[in-house]
């Protein structure tokens, strides 16, 4: 397994994230992480990031603590994540600098196919912050990709765009984890799909047997959480 | 070193609307040094030496904040950037406190200069050597014994509250270190006296002293006669000079609290 | 009356303390944060207690 939960529940001060959540990501898996607001997705992929630490159970990525073993994971969060001030060529210098997997070739063709302006992200829109933290992101060269909510608040057009980027841009090898309230947009990508529903696991199916019954993934998501 | 390099090129970039801020700062305090048009020079010389204090004051206070503040950052996501980032704590945190070491240096510096000028203005001729003391050896005394210890104080704050502040833990152990750091520091404090002058003093300003003695101002002879600063107007054999162990004790613990802080930023979560 | 209202005071302070100590060390992930918060709360808890914190 490329990344395990076991027995994984997190707590915060006055609610539960997730509880008893038990899950395993082989290599090269696109797996779709849906539920309703505030029903664990987050937190999972920020379990699986690093970001956060389990309140019980363990989280393993890589063999080891997911913290420890950062450099090999991709975590896109859900919030804008880059400073006010940074242009295309300074997020591309902390990334070149910071990541010894980052291809900065690649950024630039990422950023050109992406139509990324190459201005201060203070005077871009939403869209456009959100190509510019997806191409600093496929840049790399990773295992383990967890995208949190990359179609939040973006337009069609830039949707559109990144999620042909993601599909252009995956390897056999890579595990991609991706949060979306855009179901019926994203569900061409996922090979497996992760159902939460109030910080559990209501459903972990493939694709593929959902297509055999004869559901789409949004009829699955309406008759699993609703 | 090419990643230190990158993450302080970063906090640079981060800050140097602060640092600009502070730095320009000193253009005010000068302003109002100026400002100081009392005829009696001891009174004038105690006014000024009064906002050169408020002026230092207020500077820690702007540097603290500007090194531990992340609530921002943590809304905006640019924080769990950092945390993710390969980089290990201890490379961030003295990322952040190398630029804030810096920005208090310089600024120290400048206090230095304007302590002089004030000093010139009482009517007291500096020496070459005393100048140095005043704008170098004492800023770097001072930012060894106050402005060290209250940033990596600061970051240690920073990086432990935000370790826990999402889970049960919330605002605990924040405000546990809080109260309890008045007792440490009087712990720190006293084993420190006690361990005065094992080394020798370093004696800086005692040529400040002897201006003071060639000096025909007998208003500046009268701060000779006030007990508590009289140690500065002796003559210089009987100068002893400041406390090097306070210097050393006071960066040990700035180093302990830092190496603290990059241990726990492996626990920080946002 | 005063020194009544103190010693609770002090009683009320080292009880706080003594379950912070308790969340501490239960609640935090490695040993450099149980040092750090016990260590604070054992100050905090020895300065009350003796009555010694001015």
């Amino acid at each position: 397994m490329l990344a395990s939960l076991e027995h994984v529940t997190k707590r915060y001060v006055k609610n539960e994230g997730l509880r008893d959540l038990t899950l395993g990501f082989p290599a090269g898996e696109v797996v779709g992480v849906l539920g309703l607001n505030g029903s664990g997705k987050s937190t999972l992929l920020k379990l699986l990031a690093g970001l956060l630490f389990p309140t019980s159970g363990r989280v393993s990525a890589f063999g080891g603590l997911p913290r420890r073993n950062r450099a090999k994971i991709v975590f896109l969060g859900e919030n804008d994540a880059l400073w006010p001030w940074m242009t295309p060529a300074d997020a591309g210098y902390f990334m070149r600098t910071l990541y010894a997997d980052f291809d900065s070739v690649r950024f630039h063709e990422l950023l050109r196919g992406l139509e990324v302006p190459l201005r201060k992200t203070k005077t871009m829109s939403k869209g456009e912050r959100g190509r510019l933290r997806l191409a600093m992101a496929l840049a790399r060269d990773a295992k383990l990709y967890l995208l949190d909510e990359p179609l939040a608040g973006i337009d069609l057009i830039s949707r559109e765009k990144i999620l042909s980027s993601i599909v252009r841009e995956w390897h056999t090898d890579e595990t991609i984890l991706l949060s979306t309230h855009e179901v019926a947009e994203a569900e061409g990508l996922f090979e497996r799909v992760l159902y939460l529903r109030d910080g559990r696991l209501a459903l972990d199916v493939s694709a593929e047997s959902l297509r055999e019954q004869g559901k789409s993934v949004v009829d699955a998501f309406r008759e699993v959480l609703t | 070193m090419r990643s230190f390099a990158t993450l302080l090129w970063l906090e640079y970039r981060r800050s140097r609307t602060w640092a600009a801020a502070l730095l320009g700062s000193l253009f005010f305090w000068w302003w109002g040094l100026h400002q100081v048009r009392v005829v009696e020079v001891g009174e004038q010389l105690g006014i000024r030496a009064g906002l050169l204090a408020m002026a230092s004051i207020v500077a820690i206070i702007i540097l603290a904040i500007m090194i531990g503040r992340i609530r921002g950052e943590t809304r905006g996501g640019q924080f769990q950037v950092l945390l993710l980032s390969p980089p290990s704590g201890y490379s961030h945190l003295l990322a952040r406190f190398t630029f804030a070491m810096a920005v208090a240096f310089i600024y120290a510096v400048c206090i230095g200069a304007l302590a002089a000028w004030t000093g010139s203005q009482a009517g007291v001729i500096f020496a070459a050597r005393s100048l140095v003391d005043m704008m170098l050896r004492l800023p770097i005394y001072v930012l060894g014994i106050l402005v060290a210890p209250i940033l990596a104080w600061t970051i240690l704050l920073m990086v432990f509250s935000g370790a826990y502040r999402v889970s049960s833990l919330n605002w605990v152990p924040g405000t546990v270190m809080v109260l309890a750091t008045p007792f440490v520091l009087r712990h720190l404090m006293e084993w420190t006296i006690r361990a005065f002058y094992t080394l020798p003093g370093w004696r800086f300003l005692n040529q400040f002293a002897l201006a003071l003695f060639h000096d025909a101002n007998t208003d500046i002879e009268m701060y000779g006669e006030i007990p508590d600063v009289q140690f500065l107007f002796t003559a210089s054999d009987q100068y002893i000079g400041f406390p090097q162990e306070m210097f050393w004790i006071f960066l040990l613990a700035a180093a302990v609290m830092l190496a603290l802080a990059g241990r726990i930023w492996q626990e920080v979560e946002a | 009356m005063t020194q009544a209202f103190l010693i609770f005071i002090r009683v009320v302070a080292v009880g706080l303390f003594l379950y912070w100590a308790y969340r501490l060390w239960r609640g935090t992930h490695s040993w450099t944060s149980r040092l750090l918060g016990l260590g604070f709360s054992a100050l905090l808890i020895w300065k009350i207690a003796s009555g010694n914190w001015m």
